[in-house]
């Protein structure tokens, strides 16, 4: 009959009471380690696809949307950018350009975006080729592993693509070449395992219907892009050769006031939206700190209340020689032990949630969430866990190991 | 003759020896005690009225509660030589004490109860010596009950049962038979007197209860 059997049956002995600490501990519990989940893992994925792009180059309208649509692919793209325009940025000569790379946005296959794109594009993301080859043809495209784990894809295969970013047949486009798959990428990671990647020149022919285009011979570098000043690209993803660099700095702010296009700089726009989604998240955890608190408090209720409950039983256990100490780690265990069992339960929940809500946000943010990893800042949350446990015990635990026995026995 | 000789060698030693006692909880509530004697497997009554300080003599003999004078000798253990943890301890392993209203630790059923009752006095842990006490003393088939499932005299049972669990050098009883019927009130006499007899420690009983005078010879009353 050792102190963790003897608090055990104790808090047993009281199931309801038990059972709505334990309850609110976990909810606390479990509120911050899914907020830690998302957000370690959501800023895991913005860092990772940030893919050290320095700056954006697309059509006028919302900074973040045109970062959002042409870095992360969630959102919609701002519209398009005559490549006559935004030659400056493609050249590969440009003194202060590290690597641009074109982007052409506006297809989709299933809820897979098509990107018509350089080659480039696979290498700034660290891409590789898992199976088959990169594009060389018009029409050839390369999928990223979740593309072809979750979709019908493989090698060889042939389909038609969706005018838009939404699964629907009636916006098919009915064209008489369809894509072809020659190539599956190794998975990365980052937001390039959820695309379909093409040149530009085939989210060209798909979309002009004279076929005009069918005869461009496949574009697979800035200088053949160069070329054809009067059609279309959506976006240019920039990395400078010296982002610290006055000229670098000022760029995309000449560029909003001297051109009709639109410049941004992700590492700022994401910050932006941290900024503005982040109080929702801080409100969220100051919720959670906040049952967390209620736990601790209906903890030290709890145990106050027992004791006036057991105060014969506390006087007894010091007749039959328990110590002070003895009846004061007791209580200190009944508090660690509600306080561990709470964590317990409210990691697995928030862990088993996790998995649950990572399907949906699969679709919303082109990342694969998962419940099955742990963070080191769980292990300081349990940590912290036990030690509210223990100070919620511990006016208890003094008073009961204050029990004065003949006092107590004396009435 | 070999037992009479044993007896005789008990009779020299006093099992409890309580001298000059005195106690006050303010200065118009002082209580001045007789000294107390007695033998190991003898029985010794100590009886008055409310208000006399009963229950405080035997929290006093019991190593509960400090006297403001005199000294309380168990066995050749002096109480007021020994303090906190140790004092704890030493209560726990020598004296057994079956109080008034029999108090158990609810969320333990009996058999862990007195599981706890050797744990906390630090005396090596055994079901099987709880489960011979509690069949010497026919509340065996109440071992795996909680408290609160026993009827009052099973519960002054098993409060004998945790009083001699530890073989105490003394046993201590508050008004062991005042809720009782004669029949009981004797029969819990009787067990208290034989426990006490087979473990050879010296029982001291304090009550109001008049019946107890006619059947315990040793007799110290307060006034």
């Amino acid at each position: 009959m050792n102190n963790l059997i003897l608090t055990w049956k104790n808090l047993i002995h009281r199931p309801l009471s038990l059972l709505l600490n334990v309850l609110l501990f976990a909810l606390g519990v479990g509120l911050i380690s899914l907020l830690i989940q998302v957000n370690t893992q959501l800023k895991e994925q913005f860092d990772r696809n940030q893919a050290d792009i320095n700056m954006v180059v697309g059509a006028k309208g919302s900074p973040l949307q045109m970062i959002l649509s042409s870095m992360y692919h969630i959102d919609n793209p701002t519209g398009n950018i005559n490549i006559g325009e935004a030659k400056p940025f493609l050249n590969p000569q440009h003194p202060y350009l590290k690597t641009s790379i074109p982007l052409s946005l506006g297809d989709s296959y299933q809820k897979y975006r098509i990107i018509g794109t350089t080659p480039e594009f696979v290498e700034l993301y660290s891409a590789e080729i898992s199976e088959g080859r990169l594009w060389e043809q018009a029409f050839d495209v390369v999928i990223g592993m979740a593309v072809a784990e979750s979709s019908d894809l493989k090698i060889g295969s042939e389909f038609n693509s969706s005018h838009g970013f939404n699964d629907d047949e009636g916006m098919e486009h009915e064209h008489h070449t369809q894509f072809k798959v020659v190539g599956i990428l190794e998975p990365s990671g980052s937001v390039i395992d959820q695309l379909i990647l093409t040149s530009p020149n085939t989210i060209w022919a798909v979309h002009e219907h004279d076929h005009a285009t069918d005869t461009i011979s496949n574009i697979l570098d800035n200088q053949e892009l160069m070329k054809y000043e009067d059609k279309d690209i959506t976006t240019i993803l920039i990395q400078f050769k010296n982002a610290k660099s006055v000229p670098a700095l000022n760029m995309p702010r000449a560029i909003n006031e001297n051109t009709d296009l639109l410049a941004a700089n992700p590492v700022y726009e994401i910050n932006r939206l941290y900024a503005m989604v982040g109080v929702g998240a801080e409100t969220l955890r100051y919720l959670a700190f906040i049952l967390i608190a209620v736990s601790a408090f209906s903890v030290f209720i709890s145990l106050y209340n027992s004791l006036k409950d057991r105060k014969y039983e506390l006087a007894v256990m010091r007749v039959l020689g328990g110590g002070r100490g003895r009846l004061f780690s007791m209580i200190i265990l009944e508090g660690l032990l509600i306080a561990l069992l709470g964590t317990l339960l409210g990691l697995v929940l928030a862990h088993v949630g996790m998995f649950f809500v990572a399907k949906g946000m699969e679709g919303a943010y082109r990342y694969s969430f998962t419940g099955s990893r742990f963070f080191i800042e769980e292990a300081y949350l349990v940590l912290g866990a036990m030690i509210i446990g223990i100070l919620a015990a511990l006016i208890p635990a003094i008073m009961a190991a204050r029990t004065e026995i003949h006092s107590t026995l004396n009435h | 003759m070999p037992v009479f000789t044993e007896q005789r060698c008990y009779d020299r030693i006093k099992m409890i020896k309580a001298s000059n006692i005195s106690f006050a909880y303010n200065e118009s509530t002082r209580f001045d005690f007789p000294d107390i004697e007695c033998p190991p497997k003898a029985s010794c009554l100590i009886i008055g009225k409310s208000g006399v300080g009963k229950t405080t003599l035997l929290h006093i003999l019991g190593g509960v509660l400090k006297p403001d004078q005199g000294s309380v000798l168990i066995g050749d253990a002096d109480l007021s030589k020994l303090d906190g943890t140790k004092l704890d301890k030493y209560r726990g392993k020598n004296i057994g004490i079956v109080f008034q209203k029999p108090h158990f630790i609810s969320s333990l059923n009996i058999l862990e109860n007195l599981l706890l009752t050797q744990n906390l006095a630090g005396v090596r842990m055994s079901k099987s010596d709880i489960l011979m006490v509690l069949k010497s003393l026919e509340i065996e088939d109440r071992a795996y009950s909680k408290p609160s499932k026993l009827s009052q005299g099973e519960l002054q049972r098993a409060s004998v049962a945790r009083a001699v669990m530890n073989q105490p050098k003394l046993i201590l009883a508050d008004e062991p038979t005042s809720a009782l019927d004669d029949e009981s009130c004797e029969q819990v006499l009787h067990l208290l007197q034989n426990t006490a007899r087979e473990m050879g420690a010296a029982l001291v009983i304090v009550t109001h209860d008049g019946r107890l005078k006619e059947l315990i010879d040793h007799q110290i009353v307060l006034s």
